[in-house]
C-alpha cells in the first residue's frame, strides 16, 4: 500500500509541469461568487421530513386475526393527518400528519383476516381459511386466533396459496 | 369494547408461543371518565381527535407588487406575477437585477397586491401587446424600452412628463383596458392556487395619494376566486380617491356577487396626519355611518413594512423603550415635512386608543383594527429576511449602491436606501390553507404581524385562565376552552371575577434569534375620558429581575456587526405565561395585545457591509434590529 500513495502524490506535483495542453494561471482563475442571497443554489436537503417506516394494520395476521379492524387504508389516512375511529379507544388524530409512512404488515399470510372477513374465493381454497370464516361468521374469531397463532409458531402456512399472495400483494402496492 | 383491547394485548407475546385460553388473563386496561378528564375540553383519549381550531399559523404576506405595477416597472422591475408566486411558493428566480433568489422557506399563502392604477399597461406594452401597440405613444414606449440604456431612461422621463401634464395615453386610464388586465391578472393568480398546500389570494392595491404624497393605500382582498373577482371592475384613483367611496365600492361589489372583501390600509406613517384622523381628507368631520363602513371593511392594519414601522411613534410613548424600531417621520410619501399634530393620527396603538373614544362618541370605533405586517416590496420578491434581503426597488436590490443611495428624493428632501426595513411577515391562524379560511381568519383579525421572523404566537383573553394553564404543550387547547383568541372580544365578566387573565406563548423562528421576552401593550380610556397606555412584561429569558420601577434589564447583545453574526447563547427558544391584569378597572374600556420581542441580531445593512467590499455606509445607519411580533388585540367593553 505505501508506494501507492506516493506515486498519486508524485503525479499532481507533475502536473502543472506536464499538463500543457491546458494552462490556466492563477489570476485567471476565478471562484464562482458567492451570491446574495444564501438560499440559492443549496443542493443539500433543506427540510427534515418526519415518519414511521414500521406500522402494522389488520393486515397483519397477528393484529387482525387478533381483532384489529383498521386496515391499510385508515393507516395512510390517519398518517395523512386525518381523524379516524379507533378499535376501542375512540376517535384519533395525530398532532401533526407524518411526512411519510412504510404499512409494513408481516408477510405470514399478509391480508388474511380482510380475506376471511370478506369470504374471498381464494381464501376459501384452504381448508383451513373454510374453516376460520366459517368461525368469524359464527363470532368465533378468537378460536380462529388461537389455531393461526398455533400454526404460524410452528412456521407452517396454513393457507399456502401463492395466487392469494399474490393477489394480496398486489392489492398492498396499489393501497400505498 | 373491552374485548378487543383484551385481544391486542395478548397479540404480540401470543404469536411466539403456544397458547392456550387459559394463559389469557390479563386485561389491556380501560378508560374511565376520570381519565379522559384530564384531557381538557376533548371529546376521547387522542387530544387532536375532533379538533376544530386552528394549529399552526400560515405564513405569508398581503402586499407584493410585481412588473404590473407601474411604478415598478418603470423602476426597473421586470419580475412578474406568475415569477413572483413561483417564488412565494419555494422556487429559485432571477431578480431584476438577475441575480438568483430564494426564500429561507417557502410561503404559505401570497397576495400579489399590484396598484390598479394602470394596472399591467406598461409591463404589457414592454411585451409587446399588439392591442396596445396600436397607439403610436405606447409603440414607442415599447421600441424605446427595448432598445435599453438612454432610449429606455428617455420613455420613463416622457411617462412621467405627460403624466404630470394630464396627456397620458388612453391606454394608460382606459378602464376596459385595466378589467382587461385584470382578468388576465386573475388568470395567473388562479393558476398558482392550490389549495390545502398554497393560497394565492387575489387582491390589488388602491392607492390614493391624496393632497398630494399623503398615503391612504389600501389593499383590498378577496375572499373568493377568479370567476367572482372578475365580474367587477376594481377600483382605481382615476375614479376616486376618497376612502369611504373605496367602501361604498366593495359594499358593491359585495351586492353585486354575494361574496367578500375586505381592505388593509398601510404607512399611516406617510399619511401627514391623514391615515387616522377624525376628519374626511376632504374635510368633513367622521359620523357613525363613516365609523361602520370602516370598521366593517378595515379589520386589520398593516403595522409593519419596508417603509417603516407605524406601531407607536416614540415620542407618544416615552415609557416604551422598543418604539424606536424602522421609524420614518420625515414626512409623506413625497417627503413633505410633517406639521406638528399629525403624528398623533398616524400609528396604530394611537388609532386603537382613539378607537375606545370613538365608539362612545360615534356608536361604532372605526380603529378597531387586528394587526398584521408585509413587504410592499416593489420586485416581485417578498423579502422579509434579514440576510436576504432584495430591497424595495431594483435601484436597492443588493449592490453596494445602496449602502448610500436614495429610496426617496424629492426635491432634496431624501430618505436613504438604508433606511428601508427587511420587514414584515403575516400569520393567519386558519383552520385550513384556502383562501376562504385565510380571509375568514382576517375578518375576525386572528391574525398578526411579524417584522420578518416566523415567530409563533398564541394569545387568548378570558377570566379565568390559572398559571397552570402555561404548563402544558397545548396552549390552543387551553386557550379556545377557556377564552377568545386574538382580535376578539372578552365575553362579559362572569360573577365574582375581578380582572381578564391571558395566556401567550412565543416560539422562537429556528432561522432567527431568541427570544428576550413577552410583554402586554395595555390601552384603555380612564375615567376623565382619557387615553392611556400601559406595557407589561409578562414573560422572559434568564434570571432578570426587574428593578425597583419594574423595569426589565436589557436581554444582552451578542451581534458582531462586521461578521453579520450573532449567537443564541441569550434569550429563550419559547416563552409562555397567563398573566392578570393587576391594574383593571372594570367600567373602563380597554384592549389589550401581545409583543413578542427577540435579542438583538444583524440587521440587513450588516450583512451588507460584510458581503460588499465597496458598501459605504453612513455612521448612523443602523446596524443591528430587535424583531418583533405584534399580535392583534383583544378588547375589553364594560357591560350595561
Amino acid at each position: 500500500m505505501r508506494p501507492y500513495p506516493m506515486l498519486v502524490g508524485a503525479a499532481f506535483v507533475a502536473l502543472p509541469v506536464h499538463a500543457q495542453d491546458i494552462s490556466v494561471s492563477k489570476e485567471a482563475y476565478s471562484t464562482p461568487e458567492r451570491p446574495y442571497s444564501p438560499y440559492v443554489n443549496d443542493h443539500y436537503p433543506q427540510n427534515v421530513y418526519f415518519g414511521d417506516t414500521h406500522l402494522h394494520t389488520a393486515w397483519s395476521a397477528d393484529a387482525g386475526m387478533a381483532g384489529a379492524t383498521l386496515g391499510p387504508d385508515e393507516a395512510y389516512r390517519v398518517s395523512r393527518g386525518e381523524v379516524i375511529e379507533s378499535q376501542a379507544g375512540g376517535p384519533f388524530k395525530l398532532l401533526r400528519p407524518l411526512d411519510f409512512v412504510v404499512v409494513a404488515d408481516h408477510a405470514e399470510n399478509i391480508g388474511l383476516s380482510d380475506y376471511l372477513l370478506r369470504g374471498d374465493p381464494l381464501v376459501l381454497q384452504s381448508d383451513a381459511g373454510r374453516r376460520w370464516a366459517q368461525m368469524m361468521k359464527e363470532g368465533n374469531g378468537y378460536n380462529a386466533f388461537i389455531e393461526w397463532v398455533d400454526g404460524n409458531g410452528r412456521a407452517e402456512d396454513q393457507i399456502d396459496n401463492p395466487d392469494m399472495m399474490s393477489s394480496v400483494w398486489e392489492r398492498v402496492v396499489e393501497n400505498a | 369494547m373491552r374485548l378487543h383491547a383484551f385481544f391486542l394485548g395478548i397479540a404480540v407475546s401470543a404469536v411466539h408461543m403456544t397458547p392456550s385460553p387459559a394463559q389469557v388473563t390479563t386485561d389491556a386496561g380501560t378508560i374511565s371518565p376520570e381519565k379522559i378528564e384530564r384531557f381538557f375540553n376533548q371529546p376521547g383519549y387522542s387530544p387532536y381527535a375532533g379538533r376544530k381550531f386552528p394549529t399552526l399559523p400560515l405564513w405569508g404576506e398581503q402586499h407584493l407588487h410585481t412588473s404590473w405595477s407601474p411604478d415598478a416597472f418603470a423602476a426597473g422591475t421586470r419580475v412578474g406575477p406568475d415569477e413572483a408566486l413561483r417564488y412565494a411558493k419555494g422556487a429559485e428566480i432571477a431578480s431584476s437585477t438577475g441575480q438568483p433568489v430564494r426564500l429561507s422557506r417557502p410561503y404559505d399563502w401570497i397576495v400579489v397586491a399590484d396598484h390598479s392604477d394602470s394596472l399591467g399597461v406598461i409591463s404589457n406594452v414592454y411585451d409587446g401587446d399588439p392591442a396596445l401597440l396600436a397607439d403610436p405613444v405606447l409603440k414607442k414606449w415599447h421600441d424605446g424600452m427595448k432598445e435599453g440604456g438612454a432610449a429606455a431612461s428617455a420613455v420613463v422621463m416622457e411617462m412621467i412628463t405627460l403624466q404630470g401634464e394630464g396627456k397620458l395615453p388612453k391606454a394608460v386610464t382606459d378602464k376596459d383596458t385595466q378589467f382587461d388586465m385584470w382578468r388576465r391578472m386573475t388568470e395567473i393568480v388562479e393558476s398558482h392556487n392550490q389549495p390545502g398546500t398554497f393560497s394565492a389570494l387575489i387582491g390589488y392595491e388602491w392607492t390614493s395619494n391624496y393632497g398630494g404624497g399623503n398615503n391612504l393605500h389600501r389593499n383590498v382582498i378577496y375572499r373568493d376566486g377568479k370567476a367572482v373577482a372578475d365580474l367587477v371592475r376594481p377600483l382605481t384613483t382615476f375614479d376616486t380617491e376618497l376612502p369611504n367611496e373605496l367602501w361604498d365600492w366593495m359594499a358593491n361589489f359585495e351586492d353585486k356577487t354575494g361574496s367578500r372583501l375586505l381592505a388593509v390600509p398601510h404607512n399611516g406613517n406617510l399619511s401627514n396626519g391623514l391615515m387616522f384622523a377624525t376628519e374626511t381628507p376632504d374635510g368633513k368631520p367622521i359620523d357613525a355611518e363613516w365609523a361602520m363602513k370602516r370598521a366593517r371593511f378595515e379589520p386589520l392594519y398593516e403595522v409593519t413594512q419596508s417603509k417603516g414601522t407605524s406601531e407607536q411613534h416614540p415620542s407618544l410613548a416615552p415609557a416604551d423603550e422598543f418604539a424606536d424600531f424602522e421609524i420614518w417621520d420625515k414626512g409623506n410619501l413625497n417627503v413633505v415635512p410633517k406639521e406638528p399634530g399629525m403624528i398623533e393620527r398616524e400609528y396604530a396603538r394611537e388609532a386603537l386608543k382613539r378607537g375606545l373614544k370613538l365608539e362612545g362618541e360615534l356608536g361604532t370605533s372605526p380603529f378597531k383594527f387586528g394587526l398584521l405586517g408585509s413587504t410592499d416590496d416593489h420586485t416581485g420578491i417578498s423579502s422579509a429576511e434579514e440576510n436576504n434581503f432584495f430591497g424595495k426597488f431594483p435601484a436597492s436590490e443588493p449592490g453596494p449602491e445602496r449602502s448610500t443611495g436614495n429610496a426617496f428624493d424629492f426635491e432634496g428632501r431624501t430618505v436613504k436606501d438604508w433606511q428601508l426595513g427587511a420587514s414584515g411577515l403575516t400569520a393567519v391562524w386558519a383552520t385550513e390553507n384556502t383562501r376562504a379560511a385565510i380571509w375568514d381568519a382576517m375578518k375576525r383579525k386572528e391574525v398578526y404581524g411579524t417584522t420578518g421572523p416566523r415567530i409563533f404566537v398564541r394569545f387568548f383573553g378570558g377570566w379565568d385562565f390559572v398559571p397552570e394553564d402555561a404548563l402544558g404543550r397545548n396552549p390552543g387547547t387551553v386557550g379556545y376552552g377557556k377564552g377568545v383568541p386574538m382580535g376578539g372580544d372578552l365575553p362579559p365578566a362572569p360573577d365574582g371575577t375581578a380582572a381578564p387573565t391571558f395566556l401567550a406563548a412565543a416560539l422562537k423562528d429556528p432561522y432567527s434569534g431568541n427570544l428576550d421576552r413577552i410583554q402586554i401593550v395595555k390601552g384603555w380610556l380612564d375615567a376623565t375620558g382619557e387615553t392611556r397606555e400601559k406595557i407589561f412584561d409578562i414573560a422572559w429569558s434568564g434570571d432578570r429581575a426587574p428593578d425597583a420601577n419594574g423595569k426589565l434589564p436589557p436581554v444582552g447583545d451578542t451581534v458582531d456587526v462586521e461578521n453579520a453574526t450573532w449567537t443564541n447563547t441569550i434569550g429563550a427558544p419559547e416563552l409562555i405565561a397567563v398573566w392578570s391584569d393587576p391594574e383593571f378597572d372594570p367600567s373602563l374600556k380597554a384592549f389589550y395585545y401581545a409583543r413578542v420581542i427577540e435579542i438583538p441580531t444583524p440587521r440587513w445593512t450588516a450583512y451588507d457591509a460584510a458581503y460588499f467590499e465597496d458598501a459605504d455606509f453612513a455612521e448612523d445607519a443602523t446596524m443591528k434590529v430587535t424583531e418583533r411580533a405584534y399580535t392583534s388585540p383583544i378588547w375589553y367593553t364594560p357591560g350595561e
